[in-house]
């Protein structure tokens, strides 16, 4: 384990108060809680490419935040009135 | 232990306090609009952390620069995705966006 690891894992567990709001709080609230985990999603793949000295792993946060955005907008847009 | 790794361990410190601070923000805030105000700096401030950790380590390297990018599409999608929200957090309390008198 490295620092960069240790930091992946210091971010994994903030997936634990997301998924706690994500299913306790309302629609939108839920919503927000995603979106903090998209960010920390791509953050803990960015320092797990780094840790793990695997350079081509890269693509995988710049796939993911490039689609995060979309899927984002996607949800604000049904929830804002048809969900 | 070098004053690069020092540097770096600091920064990716940083990066980890400030989600943590946000994600307080989101468990203590009660409304989608005090949680979208707790949690913008996660969007800005981490990016920003790991990416100038990685310029540390890597120098500016095709790695580095794959990191920027990914930073800077954080930085930029961040408050976008939090006005989109907000204003759909609006329209589905209220009908509209407008204001009423």
């Amino acid at each position: 384990m490295n620092i960069w690891l240790w930091s992946a894992l210091g971010l994994v567990l903030g997936f634990v108060p997301c998924g706690w709001v994500i299913t306790r709080a309302r629609m939108m609230g839920s919503l927000v809680a995603l979106q903090m985990a998209a960010g920390i999603c791509t953050l803990v793949l960015l320092l797990i490419a780094q840790g793990l000295h695997r350079p081509s792993f890269l693509d995988i946060p710049l796939a993911f935040v490039l689609l995060t955005y979309p899927a984002t907008l996607l949800f604000a847009h049904f929830f804002e009135r048809w969900l | 232990m070098t004053i690069s790794s020092l540097i770096v361990a600091i920064l990716l410190i940083m990066a980890v306090a400030v989600e943590w601070l946000c994600l307080f923000g989101l468990l203590v805030m009660r409304n989608p609009y005090d949680r979208l105000h707790a949690i913008a700096p996660a969007s800005i401030l981490p990016p920003l952390f790991v990416a100038a950790a990685v310029l540390v380590a890597n120098g500016f390297s095709a790695s580095g620069f794959k990191v920027i990018a990914v930073a800077l599409v954080l930085i930029v999608s961040g408050p976008l995705l939090t006005h989109a929200i907000a204003r759909a957090a609006r329209i589905r309390e209220t009908g509209e966006i407008a204001l009423r008198d």
